[in-house]
């Protein structure tokens, strides 16, 4: 009995925040306060309803922090959200009756991409972001070649329904997916054994194995995690288009590393919070839609962009001195 | 009339009461020594005796505190390895610095290439110029290989070919042999010979008294960085070295040891155990006994390390373990099976050094108490918090990243990891490498501790101090193989020091008295 509330207060004191979480947060209630400034309006609603967008990329994120986590880089994420967008349009064909087999082929897809990330890093020992690199680069061909450019099928309406439908009412489907997400890798990470031997693992690979850790076989693991996230992204995108197209989900690479470094996933690895890099992906989501008030061109986003990751490591270094 | 000068009586170069020091730790004490012309002088010292130091200042690469240098008579105080070059000084390092992917000319002429117009590299030129330059050191290698094509013998030799390419009159050599085979090193020492027949003035630091013994026209010894022999070809005989090295009190850090283990079984038995990098190899260690390893650097005690700790596992012989066979196959069923391997390099082989003090400490501690692979997070914050105490350790929190804490107390981060259960066999690698001297003694202590609980400890160490202190029995390597063995009885610095550099079958020397 004892035991088990001093376990609940351990559980506890693992899930507060941390001080990088926090700065993200503060960072979005300033943004939110900025956009209602603006636009004269910002409800809840409106906020869930940004969340429901912003859900692919928030996933996505999720998968490049845990990468960051193992002091590596995963530039392959937007091309296999794209692969993920491409295989699914054509395995449903436009048909619900082939949700299984397209949901089920897309993943599969997904994973092997991961493996052979994992694989390229582990077994030939190719630099993470390299690796991930030639990958991207591989998919992108040939998703081309295999398509001839114009990709075929279609998502049928009735599947859309995961990113524009909402539970009860009240939360939209791809958030709690979101959510699930979170605790599902927050739980790995923090509470099991394979997330400790991951962590050793990503740390330091040649002192993991000399502790007995199967350190390659973790890693090969964690791109596999990265892979399917990245994939999980690409199906909610495409419930969001309604249609698979080409290069689709590039700009999601970038956005992934630039939203875990403003949550606060740090490039030496080590670190992960999921929470942080979720609301790091709001931020992100959330400086378009003010943009877009502001009527300022789409692509100012980038300069802001930029300027938002910089702000964040400067903060999180200033404290960091000040300790 | 010059040629009949006697080499002593011109010194190219000469140093007198050179002392320096790193922050309070004093590495070189009034230190004075000449050079002369055509000679080559050996530099002899333990690890850590402020041999290394004292080249440094000789090539330009530190400046003394106090002393002065001089060269051929005149003031030499050389701000930079540069400028020691220029006059007349170069110095071939220890660890090589060949690039592997350039090629021998390359390498020797980095930052000297023959430019053309354009500043771009003359590569024939560049070739032939080297070609020449090796045919004139008699050196047998293609100016076109690759550096990462050679060997530890031709790597050290393009290391000299370069320090040589600048025409030096003294070449300071920083142990040229200590990664090669005798019979590599005898090529090094053959060009050595040649050298000075050249009239090159040579300097060279060296472990094996063997080839200091036939090479050297004299020598010097530094201890605890005082100079505490200076002789002649002749005037002095290996054991002389040898006193002249180690000839300290023990002092009394090392905890008491028990007189004998005649009833005590085996906790390990190797018989013939090897693999590709090791030759079969057989030692037994009794419960509550310490094993104490000697050798010179990479004379394969690591391997040995390697192969128990089951990263690199025995490939032929038997295993024992507590009088039953088993093997060792790998890192995870030595660590079943109760043999702990402390690395010698902790922070690679060791340590997250980016993650918390809590998460290196506690792998073993909570893997063995998961249910359902989750973590026993009560059981991590007692072990974690009971082991800081146990083996105070300083650090600001648990939560403090491992890699900023001191040398001494990460070391004992990867002993409370290790010792969450008590092991059947420890091996201890280097466990007081680059610890501060209250540690080493915690660590002793920690030693006799498990020995007194029945624990076996194989201790492999190049601090002969340690292994006198601690051990029970020792076995020197030589060459990778077993080359004695010697109770403790006959323990002495000497003693170990003579079977250390010489094989099993080979006449041990007469002592002189």
């Amino acid at each position: 009995m004892q035991t088990s509330v001093q376990s609940a207060v351990l559980v506890l004191e693992k899930l507060r925040p941390s001080p990088a979480t926090l700065r993200a947060f503060g960072l979005l209630v300033v943004l939110l306060c900025v956009l209602f400034v603006a636009s004269g309006q910002v409800s809840g609603h409106q906020i869930l309803d940004n969340m429901r967008q912003a859900a692919p990329l928030g996933i996505i994120t999720l998968g490049q922090a845990l990468i960051l986590m193992m002091g590596r880089l995963d530039l392959s994420v937007g091309a296999t959200a794209g692969l993920a967008n491409v295989v699914l349009a054509m395995t449903f064909a436009g048909n619900m009756d082939n949700m299984a087999y397209a949901l089920s082929v897309t993943l599969g897809c997904g994973a092997l991409v991961g493996v052979a990330n994992g694989l390229l890093v582990v077994a030939l020992r190719i630099p993470a972001f390299l690796a991930t690199l030639a990958t991207s680069l591989v998919l992108t061909g040939t998703t081309l070649v295999v398509t001839g450019g114009s990709p075929r099928g279609s998502i049928p309406a009735e599947f859309r329904v995961i990113t524009e439908g909402w539970f009860l009412g009240v939360l939209p489907y791809s958030v709690i997916l979101w959510l699930a997400a979170i605790a599902g890798l927050t739980t790995l990470v923090h509470f099991t054994m394979p997330g400790r031997r991951m962590l050793l693992a990503g740390a330091n690979a040649r002192a993991a194995r000399l502790n007995g850790i199967a350190a390659g076989r973790m890693i090969v693991i964690s791109f596999v995690l990265s892979s399917l996230a990245a994939t999980i992204g690409g199906i909610l995108l495409s419930a969001i288009t309604g249609m698979a197209s080409i290069g689709i989900a590039d700009a999601y690479t970038v956005d992934s590393i630039a939203a875990a470094v403003i949550g606060g996933a740090v490039f030496g690895g080590g670190v992960f919070l999921a929470a942080g890099v979720s609301i790091g992906a709001l931020i992100l989501f959330f400086v378009q839609s003010l943009l877009y008030v502001v009527s300022l061109p789409p692509a100012t986003r980038f300069i802001v962009q930029g300027g938002i990751i910089v702000l964040a490591l400067a903060l999180a270094n200033i404290r960091r001195k000040s300790d | 009339m010059t040629t009949a000068l006697d080499n002593r009586s011109v010194p190219v170069l000469e140093a007198s009461g050179i002392s320096r020091a790193f922050g309070q730790n004093r590495v070189l004490r009034d230190v004075s020594f000449s050079i002369g012309r055509n000679e080559i002088l050996a530099l002899v010292g333990e690890n850590g005796a402020g041999k290394s130091t004292l080249m440094n200042i000789i090539s330009g690469g530190l400046p003394q505190d106090e002393g002065r240098l001089s060269l051929d008579g005149a003031e030499y105080a050389p701000a930079s390895p540069l400028e020691a070059m220029r006059r007349g000084v170069a110095i071939a390092h220890q660890e090589t610095a060949i690039i592997p992917d350039l090629t021998v000319a390359e390498n020797i002429f980095f930052g000297r290439e023959p430019r053309g117009p354009l500043g771009l590299i003359r590569q024939q030129a560049l070739h032939r110029s080297c070609a020449g330059l090796l045919d004139d050191l008699g050196f047998s290698v293609s100016p076109k290989r690759l550096g990462s094509d050679l060997s530890a013998a031709e790597l050290q030799m393009v290391e000299i070919a370069r320090a040589m390419s600048l025409e030096p009159r003294v070449l300071v050599l920083d142990e040229p042999t200590a990664s090669l085979s005798s019979k590599a090193a005898e090529t090094v020492v053959d060009l050595m010979q040649r050298l000075k027949a050249r009239g090159t003035s040579i300097v060279f630091i060296s472990h094996r008294l063997g080839e200091i013994m036939d090479a050297a026209d004299r020598a010097i010894v530094l201890k605890d960085g005082a100079l505490t022999l200076d002789a002649a070809a002749g005037e002095f005989s290996r054991d002389d070295l040898i006193q002249a090295m180690v000839g300290r009190k023990l002092s009394n850090i090392f905890p008491e040891r028990p007189s004998s283990f005649e009833d005590t079984a085996p906790a390990i038995r190797l018989q013939d155990a090897g693999n590709a990098e090791l030759p079969p190899v057989s030692l037994s260690v009794r419960k509550g006994e310490v094993l104490g390893v000697a050798g010179l650097e990479g004379q394969g005690q690591h391997e040995l390390a390697a192969a128990l700790s089951g990263a690199r596992p025995f490939r032929s012989g038997t295993v024992e373990i507590d009088g039953k066979p088993t093997n060792l196959s790998s890192v995870a069923r030595a660590i079943a099976l109760g043999v702990a391997s402390i690395p010698d390099d902790r922070k690679r082989d060791g340590l997250a050094l980016t993650l918390p003090v809590r998460t290196n400490m506690s792998l073993f501690a909570i893997g063995r108490e998961s249910a359902f692979g989750l973590l026993p997070l009560a059981t991590e914050k007692r072990f974690t918090e009971e082991a800081r105490d146990r083996f105070a350790i300083k650090a600001a929190s648990l939560e403090q990243p491992v890699g900023e804490l001191s040398g001494g107390n990460q070391q004992k981060v990867v002993f409370a990891r290790w010792l969450a259960h008590t092991p059947k066999i420890l091996v201890l690698a280097e466990p007081t490498k680059g610890v501060d001297i209250e540690t080493k003694s915690e660590i002793y202590r920690l030693v006799s501790e498990l020995t007194g609980k029945g624990v076996a400890v194989i201790l492999i160490s190049s601090d002969l101090l340690e292994l006198i202190g601690l051990s029970d029995r020792i076995v020197t390597v030589y060459e990778r193989r077993i080359s004695a063995e010697i109770a403790r009885a006959d323990f002495s610095e000497e003693h170990i020091m003579r079977c250390a550099t010489r094989h099993a079958d080979e006449p041990a020397e007469v002592v002189h008295a």
